[in-house]
Formats: C-alpha cells, sequence, structure tokens
C-alpha cells in the first residue's frame, strides 16, 4: 500500500514515453531493413540524391530520426511515398483517427454491456461454451462475408460515402466486439472477478449489513476493471487493423498496414505513433483511475482483512 | 436488401442469396406484347414483313435448321469460321456444292483483302515514309501497289526508277501492272503471268497457298542486309482462283457470288449491275452478317452503285437500308452514329423476339445469329458512310462492328478489311494482329505481312519512346 | 438491435438510390501510384494522366491520324533539328491559369533536367535538346538531331510551369501526384481508396461525363457482380473466364482495347541451381503451358481465334520483331526435363528432385493483380512443379511493392517471378534484359546479364536501319529461348466491360481515354 503510486507512475511515464519510442524503434527497424528507403519512392530513377537529402535519408538515423521528431512535435509528417503519393501524411491521418476510435468504441459497446450483466451475474454460466465458441471464430472470416455483402450492395461506392462507412463501421464494430475472444473474455474475466471478489469476507459482512455489494465491491475491483478494459481495447486496437484493412476503412489501422506492405515509412511512422499516442491515452486513463481509486481507498475507512496487514 | 435474421445465419444468408437478382434473361425489343414478326410495333428497326423473311428467323424453324445443324460443314463455317474444315466438309462422297461455292466466295473476298493489306502497308512503308536505306526494288512494289489501289502515283518516274532494281523477274512485274493500268481490262491475265505465286485452274475444295516466299531478297543500302520483299499482287491469283472456283461448282449462283463480293472488290474490277430480283439461295446467307437477299443487292448499289442514295431506294425491301435510313442524311453528308448503332440494337432485338416467338421460345442460337444481323447493320452504315466521304462516322462505325465482330460474328473478310484500312492509316499493330490471326488458316495472306512488318519497324523505331509497363 | 438493423437498411436503401446515375464509376486492377505523368510506372498510371493531361500530339483512335489538342500549326525549323509550335489559344489549366509556350518549354526542361530522376524523361534525353518560347502562343523545340515524323517524338504531357514555380527539377513525392493540375477534360484528385475526377469545359475539351470515379477492383467475380447491378459502370480489364457472361448480357459490352501483353516466370539466374541454364531449361519443358492456359484462363486446346496465343520470345506472335522460327513450348516433356536436370548433376530421390543433397524448393511470387485475368495461375504452375518434383512456396505480391521491388531488382529472395509486360507501338525490350547498370536495365527483374544479350540489345540501339533492328531483335529472341531469363508463356488480348448506358466509349489503343470528350453516360 505505501507504494500504491508506484504501478500509476510507471504506466504514466511509458504513455508519455511511446510515442517517442515507437518511432525510434520504427527508425531502427528502416535502416536494419536492406536496400534504400530512396529507391523506395522513386524505383529506377537515377539522381535520387536531392530526394535523400530532402527527406533527411542521407545522414543516417539519428538525423532522420530528430528531424522527423521535430517536425510531429509540429504536426508536420511529410507526404506519403506510396500509399498516397504526395498527399500531406496529417491530411489522410486526420480523419482516420476518429474513425479507428469510432471503430473501437463503438465495438467496446457490447463488451461494456456483456462485462456488466456478467459482473451482476445476470450472464448465466450455461452460457460460456457458447460464448466461448464464438470467440473461436477469427475476425477475418466474417470481416470477409461482410466485405463481400457491402462490395455487391455498394460496388465501387463503398470506397466512399457516409452511407457506407457507416454500414463498414457498424459490422466493423461488431465484428470486432463478438470475434476473437474479445465477447466470451469480457464475460469470464469480469465474471471472475467479481466472484473472486464477492468471495471477500467484507463483502458478506457488507451484505448482512443490508449494504450493495456492487458499491462495495466495485470500487475494490475499478482498478482491476480498467486493467481488463485497457487489455480489450488493446486488443481491439490490434483486432482494428485486420478489420480496417478487410473492409476497406480509412482509419490508422488500415493506414498502418498499407503503409507496411507499401513500405511508406513515413506513413508507417506516423500510423504507428498514433497506435502509440491512443495506447498512452489509454495507459494514462488506467494511471489515472488507479491513483484516483488508491485515494478514495486511503480516505475510505481501513477495514483490514484477516492476516492482511 | 439485407435480410433482416440472426447473426450469423443472417451474414450468411446475406453472403450466399440476398444480392440482388441478376438479369439474364433478354428483353424483348420494342414492347413486351410485341405481337409478332408479321405485324409492326411502333419502334421497330426492320418492317415486319422482312422481319419474318430475315434468315436468322427462318432458320428459328427446327425443320429448316436440321439439315444445316446437322452438316460439319455449316458447323465449322458458323462456329469456328474454319475454311479448311469446312470446305473439306462440304466435299467428300456427298459434296454440297453451294456449300463450296459459300466458301469460295467468302475466301474470294478474304485475299482481296489481304491484298489491300499488303497494298497499302507497301504505300505507307516506302511511299509515305520511304527512308534511304530502301532498296530500289520498292518502287517495282509501289508502282504495283498504287494500281491496284487504284490510287494517282505521285510520282511520274515510278517505273524508271524501278527498272533500277536488278532483282530478277520485278521489273517486268512493274511494267506489267503499269501497262494494265487503266486498261479496264479484268481480269488482268497478263499481269498475273507475271506475278509470283499464281495458283492453278481453279478447283472445288482446294486452297492453294501463295507458293514460294518471300518472293524477292534485296539488300538495304546502308548496311547491305537481306530485305525481304513480296508484292501483293500475288493476292489476286488466289482472289480469283476460289472466286472462279465458286462460279464453277455453282454456276446457278452467278449473280448472287458477284453480289456477295461486291463489297470486297477492288477499285479496278468492274461491278455487277444492282439487281432488284436478286435470288440468293439460303446458304448464301446462311450464317453470313446479310439478313434478307435485299441487302445483298443494296450493298451493290452503296459501294458500286448510286452510294448513299441506294438508301432511299432500298429503305423498303433491304433490312439495312430500312433500319439505317433514319439515320442517314444524304443531303447534309452525314451518318448519325449513335442513331445507327441504337438502331441496330433495336433491330438485334426485333430478330431475337421474332425468333423466340417462332421457334417456342428462347434458344441458345438466337443470340449469335442475331448478333450477325446487328454487325451487318452497323457494317451497311459503315459503307454509305464511306460512300459519302464522312470519314468520322465511318471509322467510329468500324470499331463499333470490330468489337461486336467475336465469335460467330467475325468474318475473316471483314476483319481483314479493317486490316486493310488500318495499314493505310499507318496503325500497324492492329492491322499486323488481324493478319496473324488469320495466317495459318487463310493459307497465302501471309503475302502481306512483309510490307506490314516493314511499316511496324518502321513505325516503332520514330515513335516517342516508350518503356515496357505492367 | 432492431434499431440498427432498420439504420443500416434504411442506409442501404439510400445508398442505392444515390449510387446509380450518379458519377461514371469504373474497375482498374490497382489503383493509379502517380497523376504525374513523368513518375507512370504502370498502365493503370497512363489512363489515369490520359484523362488528366494532353499529350502534345497524339493520335487519333478512330483513323490514327497525328492529332494535337494543343497546337495550330507547326513548321520545322534548323533545317530539321528543330520544331516551331503555335499552340491553340484559349486553353487553361485545371486552376484557370491559361496554357501558355513557357509550360511546353517548362516540361522539355523539366524532363532534361538532371534532378528529375525519371524514367519517362529518360527516354526523351536522347532526342530533345531544349526549347525556347518565342512568345507567349509559341515555342519551338530543338532536337539532338534531325528526326523523321518530328511530331511522333513529342507524344509526351505538358506540365504547368506555376504548379512547380518554375522548378525543373520534379520529384515524385510532390503533392502534385496526387492532385495534378492538367489541360485535359478532367481534373483529378487521387484519394485513399480511389481516384476522382471532375470535368473541366475548356477551349478544347468538352466533356460529357460530369464525374468519375477510379476503384479499385479486387476479386473479379465481385467485380463481375457489381458490373452487372450497376454498382459500378465499367471494368478495364476483363478476365478471360467472365467475357461471355458479359458478351451475352444486353445490358454490358465488351470492348476491344488493344495493348500488346504478354506473360512470362521470370527466373533468377543468380541463385544455385536456376544459374544452370540446363536447369532452366528443364524448368521450361516442364511447364505444360496448354494445361496452364486451359486451366487458368479457360482456352481449350486447338481452340480457333482464342485471345491467348503461346510466345517463345519476348515479343507477341505478330510482331515483326518475333522470331517465327523459334517454337513455343507448348506441352511438357518430363523426359526432356529430367534428362537435363540429370545433366545438370540433379538427382531423384524418392519422387523429388535434390540438389547437393537437398531437396530443391522454390519461392515463387506473382504480381497480384494478374490473379484478375489468369485466376490460381500461380498455384497451377506450383502444382505443375510439385508434380515435376520440385516443391515450391507461393506468394502474391501487390502492385506497388511489384513497381518498387521487383522492377528494380531487390526480390532477389525469389527465385521465380511471374508478370506481364505490356507495349504500345514501340516494342523495345533493352530495358528488361541489359545488364543493369545506370541508365539500362531499369526493369532488369532479376538482374539477369549476359554478354551476348547486351551486345545483341547494343545492336538494336545503335541500328542504323530497320532490318538491323529487326535482324538484333530476331537474334536476341532466339538466345532468350534458349538462355531462358524468362520462361514465356503467352500473349494475352486485353477486353474491357462496360454497360450499354455509357455511349460514345471510343477506346484508344494503349492510353484509352483519349477520346474522351464522346463518352456520354446516359445511366
Amino acid at each position: 500500500m505505501r507504494r500504491w503510486w508506484a504501478q500509476p507512475l510507471v504506466r504514466a511515464v511509458v504513455a508519455l514515453a511511446l510515442p517517442f519510442a515507437v518511432p525510434a524503434i520504427i527508425t531502427l527497424l528502416i535502416w536494419a531493413l536492406p536496400g534504400s528507403p530512396v529507391s523506395i519512392i522513386c524505383p529506377g530513377c537515377d539522381g535520387a540524391e536531392g530526394l535523400a537529402q530532402r527527406w533527411n535519408l542521407d545522414q543516417g538515423m539519428v538525423h532522420f530520426y530528430t528531424n522527423w521528431m521535430g517536425g510531429a512535435l509540429h504536426g508536420e509528417f511529410g507526404n506519403s511515398w506510396r500509399v498516397v503519393q504526395g498527399v500531406p501524411i496529417a491530411e489522410l491521418l486526420g480523419p482516420a483517427i476518429p474513425v479507428t476510435v469510432t471503430l473501437i468504441l463503438l465495438a467496446m459497446v457490447p463488451l461494456f454491456l456483456a462485462s456488466a450483466l456478467a459482473g451482476l451475474g445476470w450472464i448465466p454460466r450455461q452460457l460460456d461454451p457458447l460464448f466461448q465458441a464464438i470467440g473461436l471464430v477469427p475476425a477475418m472470416v466474417p470481416a470477409l462475408v461482410v466485405y463481400a455483402v457491402i462490395a455487391l450492395r455498394f460496388g465501387a461506392n463503398m470506397a466512399d460515402g457516409p452511407e457506407s462507412l457507416t454500414a463498414k463501421l457498424l459490422w466493423g464494430a461488431i465484428i470486432l466486439g463478438i470475434t476473437d475472444g474479445a465477447l466470451s473474455g469480457a464475460i469470464v474475466g469480469t465474471r471472475s472477478l467479481f466472484d473472486n471478489e464477492r468471495k471477500q469476507q467484507y463483502v458478506v459482512v457488507a451484505q448482512l449489513r443490508g449494504e450493495g455489494v456492487l458499491s462495495n465491491t466495485l470500487p475494490n475491483v475499478a482498478g482491476a476493471l480498467v486493467g481488463q478494459m485497457r487489455g480489450r481495447m488493446l486488443h481491439l486496437l490490434s483486432g482494428a487493423v485486420i478489420v480496417e484493412a478487410v473492409l476497406r476503412i480509412d482509419g490508422l489501422g488500415d493506414y498502418l498496414w498499407r503503409a507496411t506492405l507499401m513500405q511508406d515509412f513515413g506513413l508507417v511512422l506516423a500510423a504507428a505513433t498514433g497506435f502509440a499516442l491512443v495506447s498512452g491515452a489509454i495507459l494514462m486513463l488506467q494511471a489515472l483511475i488507479e491513483v484516483a481509486v488508491a485515494w478514495h481507498q486511503r480516505r475510505a475507512p481501513v477495514i483490514p482483512a484477516p492476516g492482511v496487514v | 436488401m439485407i435480410c433482416p435474421n440472426r447473426w450469423w445465419a443472417g451474414l450468411l444468408l446475406l453472403a450466399i442469396g440476398c444480392s440482388p437478382p441478376t438479369v439474364t434473361s433478354p428483353d424483348p425489343a420494342g414492347s413486351s406484347a410485341d405481337p409478332g414478326p408479321d405485324s409492326v410495333a411502333a419502334d421497330a428497326a426492320i418492317p415486319g414483313g422482312l422481319v419474318g423473311s430475315a434468315w436468322p428467323v427462318r432458320m428459328s424453324d427446327d425443320a429448316l435448321r436440321g439439315p444445316f445443324e446437322s452438316h460439319s460443314g455449316w458447323a465449322a463455317l458458323l462456329m469456328q469460321r474454319d475454311y479448311p474444315a469446312a470446305l473439306g466438309a462440304f466435299g467428300g462422297d456427298a459434296p454440297l456444292a453451294v456449300g463450296q461455292a459459300r466458301i469460295h466466295t467468302e475466301l474470294a473476298a478474304a485475299y482481296r483483302q489481304a491484298l489491300r493489306v499488303g497494298a497499302n502497308a507497301t504505300v505507307q512503308v516506302y511511299g509515305e515514309n520511304r527512308r534511304d536505306e530502301d532498296p530500289a526494288a520498292v518502287d517495282c512494289l509501289l508502282l504495283v501497289s498504287y494500281v491496284l489501289l487504284g490510287v494517282d502515283d505521285p510520282s511520274a518516274d515510278r517505273l524508271q526508277a524501278c527498272q533500277r532494281s536488278e532483282l530478277e523477274g520485278l521489273g517486268p512485274h512493274a511494267a506489267a501492272w503499269d501497262a494494265w493500268r487503266g486498261s479496264g481490262a479484268w481480269p488482268p491475265s497478263d499481269a498475273l503471268a507475271v506475278t509470283a505465286g499464281q495458283p492453278g485452274p481453279p478447283t472445288a475444295g482446294a486452297m492453294p497457298d501463295a507458293g514460294p516466299l518471300p518472293h524477292w531478297r534485296a539488300v538495304d543500302l546502308v548496311e547491305g542486309l537481306e530485305v525481304q520483299l513480296a508484292s501483293p499482287a500475288g493476292l489476286l491469283g488466289l482472289a480469283l482462283f476460289h472466286e472462279q472456283a465458286a462460279r464453277a461448282v455453282y454456276p446457278q449462283g452467278e449473280a448472287a457470288i458477284s453480289a456477295m463480293l461486291a463489297p470486297w472488290l477492288l477499285p479496278g474490277e468492274p461491278a455487277p449491275a444492282v439487281s432488284d430480283e436478286l435470288e440468293v439461295p439460303l446458304e448464301f446467307l446462311f450464317g453470313s452478317a446479310m439478313l434478307v437477299p435485299a441487302d445483298l443487292s443494296f450493298m451493290v448499289d452503296v459501294t458500286r452503285g448510286s452510294g448513299a442514295a441506294a438508301v432511299d431506294t432500298w429503305k423498303d425491301r433491304s433490312a439495312f437500308a430500312s433500319t439505317i435510313a433514319p439515320c442517314v442524311d444524304v443531303a447534309g453528308g452525314a451518318v448519325d452514329v449513335p442513331c445507327v448503332i441504337e438502331n441496330a440494337g433495336r433491330a438485334f432485338d426485333q430478330l431475337r423476339t421474332a425468333m423466340e416467338i417462332r421457334s417456342g421460345g428462347e434458344q441458345g442460337y438466337h443470340r449469335p445469329f442475331a448478333e450477325l444481323g446487328r454487325v451487318g447493320t452497323i457494317r451497311a452504315a459503315e459503307a454509305v458512310a464511306e460512300a459519302m466521304g464522312d470519314e468520322q462516322a465511318m471509322g467510329l462505325l468500324r470499331l463499333n462492328a470490330l468489337d461486336l465482330s467475336i465469335g460467330t460474328s467475325a468474318e475473316p473478310h471483314y476483319l481483314l478489311s479493317i486490316a486493310a484500312w488500318d495499314a493505310g492509316n499507318r496503325n500497324s499493330s492492329r492491322a499486323s494482329d488481324a493478319l496473324h490471326a488469320q495466317v495459318g488458316h487463310i493459307p497465302g495472306v501471309e503475302v502481306a505481312r512483309f510490307p506490314l512488318d516493314a511499316l511496324h519497324v518502321r513505325l516503332s523505331r520514330e515513335s516517342a519512346p516508350g518503356v515496357p509497363m505492367h | 438491435m432492431g434499431r440498427s438493423r432498420h439504420l443500416l437498411v434504411a442506409a442501404g436503401i439510400s445508398a442505392a438510390v444515390l449510387s446509380t446515375g450518379a458519377a461514371l464509376t469504373y474497375y482498374e486492377g490497382a489503383l493509379p501510384t502517380t497523376l504525374n505523368p513523368l513518375y507512370a510506372a504502370k498502365m493503370v498510371d497512363y489512363r489515369a494522366q490520359e484523362l488528366v493531361f494532353d499529350r502534345l500530339w497524339y493520335h487519333s483512335p478512330i483513323n490514327n491520324e497525328l492529332e494535337s489538342r494543343l497546337v495550330q500549326s507547326w513548321e520545322l525549323t534548323e533545317g530539321g533539328k528543330g520544331i516551331k509550335l503555335e499552340l491553340a489559344s484559349g486553353i487553361k489549366w485545371h486552376d484557370g491559369k491559361p496554357f501558355t509556350a513557357d509550360d511546353v518549354c517548362f516540361t522539355v526542361k523539366a524532363m532534361l533536367d538532371s534532378g528529375t530522376p525519371s524514367p519517362i524523361a529518360e527516354g526523351y534525353r536522347d532526342i530533345l535538346a531544349g526549347c525556347t518560347p518565342e512568345s507567349r502562343s509559341t515555342a519551338i523545340v530543338h532536337f539532338t538531331r534531325i528526326v523523321h515524323n518530328p511530331r511522333e517524338r513529342l507524344g509526351f504531357s505538358v506540365l504547368p510551369e506555376h504548379a512547380f514555380d518554375g522548378n525543373t527539377a520534379i520529384s515524385p513525392d510532390l503533392e502534385f501526384s496526387a492532385r495534378p493540375t492538367g489541360t485535359g477534360p478532367m481534373k483529378g484528385s487521387r484519394g485513399t481508396r480511389g481516384v476522382t475526377f471532375q470535368s473541366f469545359a475548356n477551349g478544347h475539351h468538352s466533356p460529357q461525363v460530369g464525374q468519375m470515379q477510379l476503384q479499385e477492383s479486387g476479386d473479379p467475380l465481385l467485380a463481375i457482380k457489381a458490373l452487372i447491378n450497376n454498382s459500378v459502370q465499367g471494368i478495364i480489364e476483363v478476365a478471360p473466364n467472365f467475357r461471355a457472361d458479359v458478351s451475352a448480357s444486353d445490358e454490358l459490352a465488351l470492348k476491344s482495347y488493344d495493348l500488346r501483353s504478354w506473360w512470362f516466370v521470370a527466373i533468377n539466374s543468380k541463385k544455385a541451381p536456376l544459374d544452370d541454364r540446363r536447369v532452366r531449361q528443364a524448368l521450361n519443358f516442364m511447364l505444360d503451358r496448354t494445361e496452364l492456359r486451359e486451366k487458368s484462363i479457360g482456352v481449350k486446346p486447338g481452340e480457333r481465334n482464342s485471345p491467348c496465343e503461346f510466345i517463345s520470345g519476348p515479343f507477341v506472335p505478330s510482331s515483326p520483331y518475333y522470331n517465327r522460327s523459334v517454337p513455343a513450348v507448348e506441352r511438357s516433356d518430363q523426359g526432356q526435363a529430367e534428362a537435363l536436370l540429370k545433366e545438370a548433376g540433379m538427382e531423384k530421390v524418392g519422387g523429388r528432385w535434390q540438389f547437393k543433397g537437398q531437396p530443391v524448393s522454390f519461392r515463387m511470387g506473382m504480381e497480384k493483380s494478374l490473379d484478375n485475368e489468369a485466376p490460381d495461375i500461380l498455384s497451377y504452375i506450383s502444382n505443375q512443379f510439385e508434380a515435376a518434383g520440385i516443391g515450391s512456396q507461393v506468394y502474391k505480391i501487390p502492385p506497388d511493392n511489384w513497381t518498387t521491388e521487383a522492377i528494380t531488382g531487390h526480390l532477389t529472395d525469389y527465385d521465380l517471378l511471374v508478370g506481364k509486360w505490356s507495349f504500345g507501338q514501340v516494342e523495345d525490350v533493352n530495358e528488361l534484359f541489359y545488364t543493369r547498370s545506370r541508365g539500362k536495365g531499369t526493369r532488369n527483374i532479376f538482374n539477369y546479364s549476359e554478354q551476348e544479350v547486351d551486345r545483341l540489345l547494343a545492336q538494336y540501339d545503335v541500328a542504323k536501319t530497320d532490318t538491323a533492328a529487326r535482324d538484333a531483335y530476331h537474334k536476341l529472341h532466339r538466345k532468350l529461348a534458349e538462355d531462358l531469363p524468362y520462361l514465356f508463356l503467352w500473349k494475352l488480348d486485353t477486353k474491357s466491360a462496360w454497360r450499354t448506358e455509357v455511349k460514345g466509349n471510343t477506346i484508344a489503343p494503349y492510353y484509352y481515354f483519349t477520346q474522351f470528350d464522346s463518352w456520354r453516360y446516359e445511366g
């Protein structure tokens, strides 16, 4: 208890460091790959030295990294080299971040609901095998089916337009939230968390006092719940890459996927940093919640459990 | 529509069955209440009486179509345009003279077009794009080409220049054709006598080739490398062979043979008279792009008679003329291409509807048969545009007809006529492709390949730089 | 859940209403990499750029006449080493600025600028010497030497000087590549999923289609379904398997697209055991092209007028450069293949070939979009090799990776790569087979190098006569058929499919949209 601040502090530091560490790692990887990054922009071109200079690729990875970070801090990420050659990356990713965030948040809806119902004990244990069976389905499979349906319905217009985007986001969120063990994990994980907590003596005592179980257990499991939810969101973030790529949703995940395939390093850096920022934000949120819970606990009267000092 | 159902079942149903239905059945022309081939719908392209006599509709009668379907010669002609196989099938122990005549006539047309390919290519490469490296021999071939095309030679000293060539036989060959020019004699027997690759006496069922090729080997004037040359006149003998074989094997079809050949004749050839009452056996129409006998007369009139005025003359008798008449402005000298395409489409629908009614339901052969009618209509409009000098319309109609000329509609003599036009326009790529498609199937057409290849190499080396693309 | 279902249905209905009769939409096998004509790397780039830019001179798709929308009149100067162009008036760029002689000269100078690392510009540097604007509407283009048919050499797209602030060193990563400014009938903008084109009425263009959209097609079956359902109005390249369906539909039209294309399997002759010519020749005999063609393209043996014809060298069979005395291997000959492999020191153990004691297995790749034209061909090739005793792993390579890595010779960890080359009037194959060095062999996939081949290619380059050029390529054909840097497969005709509501759609050879002003959409 003395070091209640340690974990939140570590989380906060990692959250702040992630957006710097991720591009550093990617820069290392770029330099580790064989071939010249300049040949990616201009395959088969002679006289590409000017390009190398413009893109800070001519003086080593530290020079490249520091220049890139400097620009990124001002919101300048350069132009896309391959995915949409010539278009400013900020212009591509600007609209992509809210799309991915929307997708994740929508996907969280069934998870939150299921978690709440499971925590309240309203989802019978007997249904767990069914949810687990559903969870075995990888996101790719229903995503491909939905893609075919949407392609047939919208045809070439599936790429643009609010109507097709709405359909893709809704279906994408459903797929993300249900498959790949997301839903089953939320149900089983939350239920077991609450079940374990309900077994604590203070809960029994509270029940005898006529108090609510949830009001007593929730503050104690809040930290763990947030941890679980953070894990779910990270799981959804990684799944979002697949869903966005298959359904052709112009989100961060899809840009990251395409940029990696096409070695559009500027876009890879920016998209990965975007993911790192989102991850960091979630991590920071968890840290703050942990601090709030710990502060609330420190202010509440202490009833030591048997055997606990 | 997205099916409202349980999640997974719903997704599966969406994938399998909920996409909008595909329309596969043809939409009958005019209205769904089209009563039959002999009545006229308000928007009919072909008058009702004519529709019933068009060969595709007549052939919807099983009894009439049966003998054709069961004969391998007609299958080879229609499905594959395989002349050797068709000729072979029409020969044998029970020869079908009218079938043989049909094949020979088409071949006679095809060879004439191949000749035009070679002549046009020769004019373009050695006339319009002459280079220092070209040997003197090319003057001889140029002379012959200008004569065959009926075009004035820009050089008055061509024959003299030709005589500088030391290639054996080339000088006399050119001189003979020069002497024939303007004589009006047909066939040009004296000139053909000194033309390489002439076949023997015409024989029904035979398909001679052009003899040893190339006709001459010269050397270029810069590096002394071998230049292979062939005279396009070498193909005229083959054309006449097949024409005479057709007339000999089926003498009662003389008028029909002449009418069929008329649109494909060379400029110096005498054209048949336009006949009001042309008798054409069904075997000459079946599987061709002509719908009724009057269409042949109409085409003779357009290409060799009164030109565009033929549309008005024949619009009550010829399916083609009636269909394209609303689209032709004779006075203004223009053809409305979208109108022709539209009307040809309506004629296509009309034919299919009529065939369906006659055969009691849709059959697999209806579409390809009707397609021949559509292609023929567009080709007729193309001929009218050419007669009027409307080059733009002619070109557009040609491209449209070319797109439709696939499968059973791919008549070799028509495709070779496009190749000839292309060669004259220096479009050597498409001309080469079209000629190549016939090499090995129509023996001897490779004579035209020599000047065409030379043209293509010359043009490709003088074009804007190009790189291979993926 | 009921509410979201209704929402979806409503969204679907409104999308159906909105999606028909609006923009004319068509499918390509891949999206264009760039809309900058200097950096076209794929055919889809050329086609898209044809809508946005005007080439100084072009061939009419109707009668092949050399025409220009930008030049009103011209005359030769400097004894034939120059051409004076009097430009047409009233032409504007898509941003409203006037088109002038400065733009023509800027384009020439940009192509000559060594800071413009464009492979396309490289081809013009041999011919163009410079350009002088004489007045606002008159420019003189200078050639390095007297050339026949000088207008034929000026087929490049003109770029706007003001868009680059006069800087003639044009790099490919500028925003111009995605949002170009041209004088063509349509203003283009490359997005993440497609390209949008907006009509721009001009003095020399009067497009009748207001809006166009280019999308990537993906699965060919879905693409055909979308075309039949009118979700899309055209497909540029229709797989042969689906052409019969298109022909049989009353709502669709199959159109010819003149493109000289041939397919190949490139062999990595730098890697053992493929560095042994006998092994390459054995592979040539292992492949049953007739079976491959039947399975992947649907052409039966002996079929007349098929769109797919076998080749034995790097040209289409109708080309005068094709050496017709070199026969194509149409059927496999396992006996000959085995004999060659044994001669090369390989042995067959338990039905599998081994080289130096190790089972032979190839890493095979293919440009992904080719799967749309010849479905599963990569698997069929792999199966044939497996049946003959050689293992393989197969990979599909995205078009952009093909451009950036395969063509640039970077995919050296592959053994075999299946691809296709397309040509227009010019069938110059030098860049495919020259030993890769500065300015040469820029498309040499596996960095193939053979002295005799280099010599023949150089012979073609310096040929003074047509005969010499043709002879050089005939010899090259024979040499390549022996040495086999490629297994030559076939040439395949290209056909497009358009809905019949699209009228007047004359398709130009190679460039496709040259005659776009006549296109109308009555949907």
